[in-house]
């Protein structure tokens, strides 16, 4: 095992004997390759779920419609969701997976590499048929992107389109979520125990559990919505004996557990990162493996809570009241066990450490709005409004996505052996946090004063939150090209890196040379390494 | 779509000139002061408001005791300073128990109120009135059970022609914009009234913040809700469809005129009397409702006329140019 | 991958053998279960389960 400082030695070794040009990305069975992919596909979504973002936004800045028709507001709103959250935010927890993974299992590359290979290369295609509908009569999907008919049944000819790209999005987070599973049951290094392993292959491990548990529940109800329109049933339809509310509880069955496949990945780096930056290890390890456990077994039991205004018997609006409430407890848990962790440490604030103290906070606040949302009198208030946007946004942007790149900060000298520009680094911190906070804060705002969500155009009383809000959203929007030159500038022109470029982190990754070689762990690491590797 | 693509970037620079101004010289407006929920003017408002003011200020405390944590431990152990880590402090099974227990403690405190105003939420019982609401892309039916009365509730015509792409008009040019239609709900003042919720094409959802309410109309089937408005609380109260309805889901308002028992008399008796004659032809046509819209419509305008007088000018304004165009 | 290591030295040549059927029998029950809930859900929509 090369563990030299400087990776050109492992670089070059003869065992690498990479493809070179196209044949490397389109056939890559590397984990790293394909990690890269998934990175940068998630990447082109962002920026492209932010236009539409954008849209939204400046379309709200002052009540009146200036310039959207209605129509394609609605269909800016809904393939906002889609894109961001299964082509940006999912994505990029793969990717990240198959960059981290099996160097921190200690592995050389994933179980399954030719299936790694086929479930990236099915997104590029899903992602096309669902923005081929924009071309289609009839236009994208406008409904919102929970789907629910009868309104989603009235779409022109991109239904089908749409139907098939959620499909194959659910096929390629099912096979790359086998791939996680098998990975980490099978491909450990000797020595290395679950109770090993960095959070992060924890958090995902259980996150892959709920991906197999919960897709096939969404493609089993686009399957339903796709036989409703085309095939005479009616599943949904309440003049054929159908029912309408039952699309929701399906959805909503897969819909929770997806919240949380959002957002424990995030838990995972940001149990990496603060303990790292913190100097100090992780605060109640165990703690925190057995209360994202708790998190993922009480996401199959709250999901009714989307739908309280549907009109449910009395004892389950209080059985989900009561759940909702619980999931409370492990995720303060966690909470309380990174503040522990930062207690008597030694902190800096690199900017890998600046987003994690961010999503701290941040997230914290939408655990809060997420609370009062779970009582349910309340929730007939808050439920459909701006208030639920802000909750949303605050757990998914400074939530999932500060935590993402935290994640490339943070491991970015690994992968290209290069440091990004700190100052720089620091830059992009403060633009998106301010940008984010004058974003989406205002909305709690507006919400209680009783806008709904998902409207183009608003009564005068909310124009001035929204022209706030609107403004937040554009320093947010373009502080991320600030990232792309961060990342551009790193991998480019970087300082070289040392093997560790963290002086308090811990992980079987650190053990590796700097930039990691192209099979991580071609020798299994010796118990020594393992052991130190597993200083939570 | 492109060219709509196309006209968005002239067009912020408009935008942002308007943000310099309302930033520099915009007089301070009550609008920055929409902040909060509305305590509303029924009793199940108000329960729901203190419900929601409970939680929030249980939210407020745990809030700044874990903020004011972290903020201390990133102030105190600062490595520039000298901190040196405590590598000893990897787990503590108490300091784990306590803090599950007692959020689970706090969580029940919260769980009772709000079990109790949900129990009283769904109690149907002792209803005085009932109306049934029924949603359509994009407007609001109404049908007084019992009453033989029943009209459509749409957007108002001039709010309507303003809301259309680049129309050029000035929202603040109306009161209340978007949030006014041509036939309000009418109901009495401190009346138990029940409503009837359902749709026709897809699902709506009916809201009026200040009633604390909020229910999805949804076609096939039919949900309940009930309101009382506090006796000296006579007025209009005003909200939105909040479940996503398709393209005109924005224009859909509710609306609701609370009377005093004795003119909401007056108004039903003035109301009979103007659907009487057509009310034959009416009365089948709500039993298929397939076609309701069509043959519906006739006995909506002299409804419309005679409340006409009684409503705002606005209003009152756009109801004729509906007679004469119906 | 597979092949990569299994050129190793008999004795971890089988284990690597080991490690595969071991991998693909894995990774056929995780897509049967994943087959299971899809076809599972649909049939409890047909019966006209509530949820």
């Amino acid at each position: 095992m090369a563990n030299t400082i400087h990776a050109d030695h492992a670089h070059d070794h003869d065992h690498d004997h990479k493809p070179h040009g196209l044949k490397r990305w389109l056939f890559a069975t590397n984990h790293k390759d394909i990690g890269t992919m998934y990175l940068v596909f998630a990447l082109v979504m962002f920026f492209m779920g932010g236009a539409m973002a954008l849209v939204i936004r400046a379309e709200l800045f002052q009540p009146g419609l200036q310039f959207v028709d209605p129509q394609f507001f609605n269909s800016m709103t809904t393939v906002h969701a889609l894109l961001m959250i299964f082509g940006g935010v999912m994505p990029a927890w793969t990717g990240l997976a198959n960059w981290m993974i099996p160097m921190q299992v200690g592995a050389p590359d994933m179980a399954l590499p030719r299936l790694n290979n086929f479930s990236f290369w099915i997104l590029p295609f899903a992602f096309t048929l669902l923005l081929l509908t924009f071309v289609v009569p009839g236009g994208a999907p406008a409904g919102g992107w929970t789907l629910y008919p009868p309104l989603v049944l009235q779409m022109g000819d991109g239904f089908p389109l749409m139907i098939f790209a959620i499909h194959l999005m659910g096929a390629s987070s099912i096979l790359g979520a086998i791939n996680v599973i098998v990975t980490i049951m099978n491909m450990r290094a000797p020595g290395m125990g679950l109770l090993n392993m960095p959070l992060f292959c924890w958090t995902w491990l259980i996150t892959a559990y709920l991906l197999i548990a919960v897709m096939p529940v969404l493609a089993g109800a686009v399957t339903m919505l796709l036989t409703d329109h085309f095939f005479g049933t009616s599943f949904f339809s309440a003049a054929g004996g159908g029912d309408p509310v039952m699309f929701q509880h399906i959805f909503w069955f897969f819909g929770h557990p997806e919240v949380y496949i959002l957002i424990l990945p995030a838990f995972g780096i940001v149990s990496e990162i603060i303990p790292a930056f913190s100097r100090k290890p992780l605060f109640g390890y165990e703690t925190m493996v057995y209360a994202s456990a708790s998190i993922a077994f009480l996401s199959f039991i709250v999901w009714a809570h989307h739908m309280f205004t549907v009109g449910m018997p009395l004892a389950g609006q209080l059985f989900f009241m009561l759940s909702t409430m619980l999931i409370a407890v492990p995720t303060g848990v966690k909470v309380f066990n990174w503040c522990a962790t930062m207690w008597k440490g030694s902190i800096t604030f690199e900017t890998p450490m600046l987003f994690a103290i961010a999503f701290l906070f941040l997230f914290t606040i939408g655990g809060f709005s997420g609370l009062m949302l779970a009582v349910v009198p309340a929730d007939f208030q808050y439920h459909d409004t701006y208030f639920v946007v802000a909750h949303f946004h605050y757990v998914l942007v400074p939530g999932a996505v500060f935590a993402i790149m935290a994640g490339v900060y943070y491991w970015l000298p690994k992968w290209t052996g290069r440091m990004y520009d700190e100052k720089l680094g620091k830059a992009h911190f403060w633009c998106s946090t301010i940008g984010v906070n004058v974003l989406f804060f205002p909305q709690h705002f507006l919400g209680l004063a009783g806008m709904p969500r998902r409207i183009p155009d608003y009564s005068t009383q909310f124009a001035d939150w929204n022209m706030v809000s609107s403004v937040g959203a554009f320093i947010f929007g373009f502080s991320q090209l600030l990232f792309v030159a961060v990342v551009w500038k790193a991998a480019r022109s970087g300082a070289p890196a040392p093997q560790r470029p963290w002086e308090g982190a811990h992980g079987l990754e650190w053990e590796l040379p700097t930039p990691a070689p192209y099979h991580s762990w071609e020798t299994p690491p010796p118990p020594s390494v393992i052991a130190r590797g597993a200083e939570h | 779509m492109i060219s709509t693509a196309r006209k968005t970037l002239p067009a912020l620079a408009p935008a942002a000139l308007a943000l310099a101004s309302a930033f520099a010289g915009a007089p301070a407006r009550a609008e920055w002061n929409l902040l909060n929920m509305p305590v509303g003017v029924t009793e199940l408002s108000k329960q729901i408001y203190s419900l929601h003011m409970t939680i929030f200020w249980w939210c407020v405390a745990i809030g700044v005791a874990v903020f004011g944590v972290m903020i201390y431990s990133l102030v105190k152990f600062r490595k520039s300073t000298g901190a040196v880590p405590d590598t000893s402090i990897t787990h503590s099974t108490r300091v784990e128990i306590v803090w599950t227990v007692v959020p689970v403690l706090i969580l029940v405190v919260m769980a009772i109120p709000a079990a109790r105003t949900l129990i009283n939420i769904e109690d149907m019982r002792n209803t005085e009135m009932t109306v049934k609401v029924t949603g359509y892309q994009w407007r609001w039916q109404y049908e007084y059970l019992d009453e033989g009365v029943s009209f459509f509730s749409v957007l108002d015509r001039q709010h309507d022609e303003i809301r259309q792409l680049s129309s050029g008009l000035d929202p603040k040019s109306v009161p209340d914009y978007l949030l006014n239609v041509d036939n309000p709900l009418v109901v009495p003042v401190d009346t138990k009234v029940r409503l009837l919720l359902t749709a026709q094409d897809v699902i709506h959802a009916w809201w009026v913040p200040d009633f604390g309410m909020k229910k999805d109309a949804i076609p096939g089937f039919v949900n309940e809700l009930w309101f009382k408005v506090d006796a000296d609380k006579v007025g209009t109260y005003r909200g939105q469809c909040a479940e996503l309805c398709g393209r005109d889901h924005a224009f859909m308002p509710v609306v609701v005129k609370v009377l005093s028992k004795e003119d909401y008399k007056a108004w039903l008796a003035q109301q009979k009397a103007a659907a009487q004659p057509p009310a034959e032809g009416a009365a089948p046509a709500a039993d298929a409702p397939a076609q309701a819209s069509a043959p519906a419509a006739p006995a909506v305008i002299p409804a419309a006329a005679a409340t006409a007088p009684a409503t705002k000018p606005v209003a009152s304004a756009a109801a004729t140019p509906v007679a004469a165009r119906g | 991958m597979a092949e990569r290591m299994g050129s190793e030295g008999t004795a971890a040549g089988q284990d690597d053998r080991d490690r595969a059927r071991r991998v693909r029998r894995n990774a056929i029950v995780l897509g049967l279960v994943a087959l299971a809930f899809y076809v599972g859900f649909i049939l409890m929509a047909v019966t006209g389960v509530r949820g």
